[in-house]
């Protein structure tokens, strides 16, 4: 497949799709929109850098969003080490409360931001992806249990901010059951 | 009171739209965009044809294997007549061949280390640190080549280096499931942290307080079977006197771990309910009043078991979670660590109980020391 094939379809990409690829990365990034402008642009890269045969804007637009969770995973492991460390005993960081959260009407990115990367990943995955939990499993290279203990967290901190999520919680409460 | 699913569907569908980056505009970011991956797809398309029939089967590779030592002649060197079939050739290859290291324990290190011009290689390591904790390093890579070539191994070696002469040595190996390209920048670099034991070779007992140095050799396996070394610049360092155990054999243990309001963490753990033998597991926690990366931080957990108020057995283990968000709490590993009876024999049966002890150095701060415990644990 030569330039030609694939050329149009990144940049149909990037002129129609980029504004709702960049939200979605910010879901990721915990709403920085900059950040998540970068990861998208990565994903892009790496998607169609691959060599596949990408001719459909909508499929192509998938393996880009599951590049995005790549790049995202990837930069995270990157990050972890000690550039750009954040202070120890550094101010605490503002933890908006329930209360808070009701009056201010936060951004459910804000909240998302509070979670640790791979409960982020979890949360996109299951809530906005609509992934099982053995997808989601197999997309992060976890264990369905890890996978549904990071959910459960996940959801715990998320309500703590947001207030109640009836959806979500009652998918986890479920879950817990089952396992009884 | 609104579902998550509909939050994130409102966020991502009809949110705001994003900012442009320096690229300003669409016609200039596709320019951008296609010119990367045109460069990519070209890289790609290099070793590919570089490597021939045999080899694009590996690309389908869900695991390799790793040998050491000679490798044997690459399936795309045969002669077309007698090459094996994708299948053959995809079993054949899966064990990739990485040379013999280059820095061997009590053996002195090789006068001309290896250079790449093509392979950008920098590491950060501690210049210090007590006797009998570890060496934390980061490696950062990338190529330099016009054409980078895409990476199925790396092979890291970490030496702990006095007067010549290798002391103390680790080494790791990273795999991908099929060739990973490099990234073309050092802005790009990919990169990998982790701590050496500062210890004997083969003795695991701590180093001696004295001058060292910290020497990382790196050998990367290329999807054509390439190999390319090349030794890092040695990082000085200086292993201190050991720090004194906060709960150290014989001490007396406090009756309680102190609660301090103002600590920005705290430590708890699940801990197994008997010993298995000296080998205790537990899980830590860590909780934190602000978000905190403790990859670097962090040094080994101390596990101290008590009986009647003294301590009796002593241990250390990487056991703490790497990241704590805002007011949350994080797991570590299940670990596993070997107590060591203060004695030097063994452990009497009965009911004991286990401290955890960790020591966090937040930069350009004091170290903060904190102390959890005291949980049940039954010795049989």
């Amino acid at each position: 497949m030569g330039e030609a094939a694939w050329a149009p379809v990144l940049e149909r990409l990037v002129r129609e799709r980029r504004p709702a690829l960049v939200r979605y990365a910010a879901l990721l990034t915990g709403g920085d929109l900059r950040d998540a402008d970068d990861l998208v642009q990565g994903a892009l890269v790496r998607t169609f850098g691959r060599g596949r045969p990408l001719r459909e804007v909508a499929a192509a637009e998938a393996y880009v969003r599951q590049a995005v969770l790549r790049v995202f995973l990837d930069g995270c492991r990157r990050r972890r080490h000690w550039h750009g460390l954040r202070h120890l005993v550094g101010v605490p960081e503002a933890v908006p409360t329930a209360t808070a959260a009701a009056e201010d009407g936060i951004d459910v990115r804000a909240a998302l931001a509070v979670l640790r990367p791979r409960l982020r990943a979890c949360v996109v995955l299951r809530y906005y992806d609509d992934l099982t939990v053995p997808e989601i499993a197999e997309r992060l290279g976890l264990a369905p249990g890890t996978v549904k203990r990071y959910l459960s967290d996940a959801v715990a901190e998320l309500e703590v901010l947001l207030g109640p999520l009836p959806d979500a919680h009652t998918e986890v409460v479920a879950v817990q059951e089952e396992e009884r | 009171m609104r579902d998550l699913r509909s939050r994130l569907h409102d966020v991502v569908d009809v949110g705001e739209t994003p900012p442009r980056g320096a690229t300003a505009t669409d016609d200039v970011l596709v320019e951008v965009l296609t010119a990367r991956v045109r460069r990519r797809r070209g890289a790609r398309a290099a070793a590919a044809g570089a490597l021939g029939v045999a080899t694009v089967a590996a690309v389908a590779w869900a695991g390799l294997a790793v040998g050491r030592g000679t490798a044997p002649a690459p399936p795309a060197t045969q002669p077309a007549e007698t090459a094996p079939t994708p299948t053959e050739a995809a079993a054949d290859d899966r064990t990739i061949y990485v040379p013999d290291s280059l820095l061997a324990c009590g053996e002195p290190v090789p006068p001309d280390l290896p250079v790449h011009p093509d392979l950008g290689l920098v590491v950060e390591a501690a210049a210090s640190v007590p006797s009998g904790e570890r060496v934390p390093w980061t490696l950062r890579w990338w190529s330099e080549a016009d054409e980078p070539p895409d990476v199925l191994a790396l092979d890291i070696q970490v030496a702990v280096v006095q007067d010549g002469v290798v002391v103390g040595s680790t080494q790791g190996l990273v795999t991908y499931d099929r060739g990973e390209p490099l990234p073309t920048s050092e802005a790009e670099a990919l990169e990998l942290s982790d701590a050496t034991e500062a210890a004997r070779c083969g003795l695991f007992r701590p180093l001696p307080a004295g001058e060292y140095s910290t020497l990382v050799v790196v050998t990367l396996v290329t999807a054509d079977r390439e190999t390319v070394r090349a030794a890092a610049p040695p990082r000085a360092l200086t292993v201190t006197e050991a720090r004194p155990r906060v709960l150290a054999c014989g001490d007396l243990a406090p009756m309680d771990a102190p609660v301090d309001a103002a600590a920005p963490l705290t430590l708890d753990a699940t801990t197994a309910d008997t010993l298995d033998g000296d080998a205790l597991t537990l899980t830590a926690r860590v909780t934190s009043a602000s978000v905190v990366d403790l990859a670097w931080q962090r040094r080994d957990a101390e596990v101290v078991l008590t009986r009647s108020g003294l301590v009796v057995a002593t241990g250390r283990a990487d056991l703490l979670p790497t990241e704590v968000a805002a007011g949350a709490t994080a797991a570590g590993p299940e670990a596993t660590v070997r107590l060591e009876p203060c004695d030097g024999q063994g452990l009497e049966p009965g009911r004991h109980e286990v401290w955890l002890h960790a020591t966090f150095d937040p930069p350009g701060r004091e170290p903060l020391e904190v102390l959890a415990g005291r949980w049940p644990v039954d010795v049989e």
